[in-house]
């Protein structure tokens, strides 16, 4: 499973909550690290470096959940996982738009939230099979073309690397081992996020959007990655 | 409306009636009266051409000069003459049903189909009778007859509108009152009354208003209560679910009387987890807040989904079923439909799509006993499920108040009937998505933007 001596990180303002977490995942083999809150977590990652998973809660005392996301990706593409009684539309796309590459609401089990972390660490460690897919895709030219390299787990625009959350690498490559074929949302959420036809769409729509502004030319017209209306994503090799 | 209609249509039938009547007899007796002094003129001219020695009677005839179209005849001395080559000089009793009297008001005939007024004038040694044409007066009246049945008739459906609109605008405000109340009931809290109109009715529109405000906060209040207690909840719930689920791992490790222990407080903690879930989905459905957008979903996919996961589901699907709608909350509804008849229904027997004109019909049965015909509205309240049946299943009492609000959310109804089999039947009617192909309004509406 690869998950022994997982280094995780729980961002949680509630004692009691944060100490059962980190009982129950201990007892899932990971190693568990806590901060009470986003200044501790921020100053957690400074001190200790970037652990390989991140839960973050969106209502703490203080730095809030969304901040300490933004603060984080400032610096890290560390998975992160929000976790939260919230569930109101606006705080989901808020906290994915912030960085969070999945949500959990509580209460939930934790198998629950296991499975979401082996999706998360499996998109860290495997981003595309090397020997299939080719070394370099090309998939916008002309100047300063937009360049995949699966493989290596890089995207250059010309010769300036993007940086791309391991979610949002894991997107591009989904959508670029079938240029031109659409792939729904439910497709794209079980292929990604390992969700089903249950599973929640927005987090596909936020990523796509976040995904265009790193890599789209303009990203008010995207060129690449293209809405197919009512059908889902596609991309486009130009 | 009726009514006024009827009045109206009694109205002109008296009118025309007593009009037609009336002008009929005065007519008619100016024509006779004319008739008579015209005959009494003649009669006497005839008579005295008559009166000259050597006159004959045709000649005595010609040197009258009638009116045009009036025919005279004479009986002198046992002989018919005719003024009118046309008509045969025979006695008037052939075109009279009895013979007139004798210098008598004049009485009406037809002569080749021609209406006349007839009118007998004694002379010495015979009779002569004049025939005066009332052609022009039959058609005079006809046209008077047409007229008057017009207008009578136009005065029934002017009747008629002038009720529909006389009690539209009585009515007006009271349908609107009924209307406003009846979408109030139907969950729409927002609907209150237009303030203009009648300055009668304003006081009663405006405490109208005022009960639905205070109504509206009430009820508001009340959601809002539900959704931050249940919102509180979740955090200990966390602790809970998270601790348990923790313990129930190494519930082997233990000693048998703490590991059934365990074991109650992990079902009542589902129970629990269940109904905090189904309370606060609830409120948030109530509310109008929704996990996802409005977007085209089939009915049929949704169904196989919720379905996919259960023991030999039956899906009798008739087309895609597609419809607009928040997928998570059709899920919901169609599973706790699937979850219910699964908990007090001895199972699913069958899920039907069908689809219409303009909705989309999803029916589930169970094999249970049925649903009383009393009972059928009040499954679908919040702990309806009665207390006897609580204890021995796992339902929480929610479920169906969920599936009533998640249908109600989507636009649809939700009613419960008896199955062919006996058995309960739930009917969801959704309106039917007639967007274009794909649903590029949805589509849309869900393009990012940046």
């Amino acid at each position: 499973m690869g998950r022994v001596g997982t280094r995780m990180l729980i961002v949680e303002d509630d004692d009691r909550v944060r100490t059962s977490l980190r009982l129950a995942l201990e007892d899932e083999g990971y190693a568990v690290d806590e901060a009470a809150s986003g200044e501790a977590a921020v100053e957690a990652l400074a001190r200790h470096g970037e652990p390989d998973l991140m839960m973050v809660d969106l209502m703490l005392g203080g730095m809030d959940g969304f901040t300490c996301i933004r603060t984080v990706r400032l610096h890290s593409n560390v998975p992160i996982i929000v976790v939260s009684a919230k569930v109101d539309t606006h705080d989901v796309v808020a906290a994915l738009e912030a960085g969070a590459d999945d949500y959990v609401t509580k209460p939930f089990e934790i198998k629950e939230i296991t499975a979401r972390l082996r999706a998360l660490r499996r998109r860290a460690t495997v981003a595309a099979p090397a020997d299939t897919a080719p070394q370099e895709q090309v998939l916008q030219s002309g100047e300063r073309p937009l360049v995949l390299s699966a493989g290596a787990g890089t995207v250059r625009r010309g010769d300036e690397e993007i940086h791309l959350t391991l979610t949002e690498f894991r997107l591009l490559c989904e959508l670029a081992e079938n240029p031109g074929r659409v792939l729904s949302r439910t497709a794209l959420l079980d292929r990604v996020w390992d969700r089903g036809y249950f599973g929640d769409e927005r987090i596909v729509d936020v990523h796509v959007r976040r995904l265009r502004t790193k890599i789209e030319r303009d990203p008010s017209a995207p060129a690449v990655v293209i809405t197919v209306r009512g059908l889902g994503y596609r991309l486009d090799v130009a | 409306m009726l009514s006024f209609a009827a009045g109206a249509a009694i109205v002109s039938l008296v009118l025309t009636v007593s009009v037609f009547t009336i002008s009929r007899g005065y007519l008619l007796g100016q024509r006779e009266r004319s008739a008579q002094r015209l005959a009494d003129a003649d009669a006497d001219f005839v008579a005295s051409r008559l009166a000259v020695p050597g006159m004959t009677p045709a000649a005595a005839l010609s040197a009258v000069d009638p009116p045009a179209d009036t025919i005279l005849l004479l009986d002198w001395r046992g002989g018919w003459t005719s003024s009118d080559p046309a008509v045969p000089a025979r006695a008037p009793s052939e075109h009279l049903a009895e013979s007139p009297r004798e210098g008598a008001p004049t009485r009406p005939t037809t002569i080749r189909n021609q209406p006349y007024l007839v009118t007998a004038m004694p002379l010495d040694g015979g009779t002569l009778y004049e025939f005066a044409p009332i052609v022009e007066l039959r058609d005079t009246l006809r046209v008077l007859r047409t007229v008057l049945v017009i207008s009578g008739l136009a005065a029934t459906l002017g009747g008629a509108l002038l009720g529909l609109w006389a009690s539209g605008r009585v009515l007006r405000p009271l349908r609107s009152l009924a209307g406003t109340a009846a979408s109030i009931a139907g969950g729409n809290l927002d609907s209150r009354l237009p303030e203009q109109g009648d300055r009668d009715l304003r006081p009663i529109l405006s405490s109208f208003n005022t009960m639905v405000d205070s109504l509206q906060r009430r009820i508001e209040r009340e959601r809002r209560f539900v959704g931050d207690v249940t919102h509180e909840l979740r955090t200990p719930l966390t602790t809970l679910v998270t601790s348990v689920g923790l313990l129930g791992k190494h519930a082997e490790e233990m000693p048998e009387r703490p590991r059934t222990a365990l074991r109650l407080v992990e079902g009542e903690l589902a129970h629990l987890r269940g109904m905090v879930e189904d309370l606060l989905t609830l409120a948030r459905t109530e509310a109008g807040l929704h996990h996802d957008d409005e977007a085209p979903v089939s009915t049929r996919d949704l169904l196989a989904h919720v379905l996919g996961e259960r023991a030999a589901p039956v899906l009798d699907a008739d087309g895609d079923g597609r419809v607009r709608g928040h997928k998570l909350a059709l899920i919901r509804a169609f599973t706790n439909l699937v979850d219910n008849a699964e908990q007090h229904g001895g199972g699913v027997t069958g899920v039907e799509l069908s689809t219409s004109a303009d909705s989309v019909v999803v029916a589930v049965d169970d094999a249970g006993p049925g649903v009383p015909e009393g009972e059928r509205e009040r499954i679908f309240e919040r702990f309806a499920t009665g207390r006897a049946a609580r204890g021995s299943t796992s339902g929480n009492g929610l479920g169906l108040a969920l599936v009533a609000e998640a249908v109600r959310a989507n636009g649809g109804t939700v009613e419960c009937v008896t199955a062919p089999g006996g058995g309960a039947r739930f009917v969801v009617r959704l309106p039917r998505d007639h967007g274009e192909g794909d649903g590029a309004v949805a589509a849309s509406a869900a393009e990012p933007q940046t």
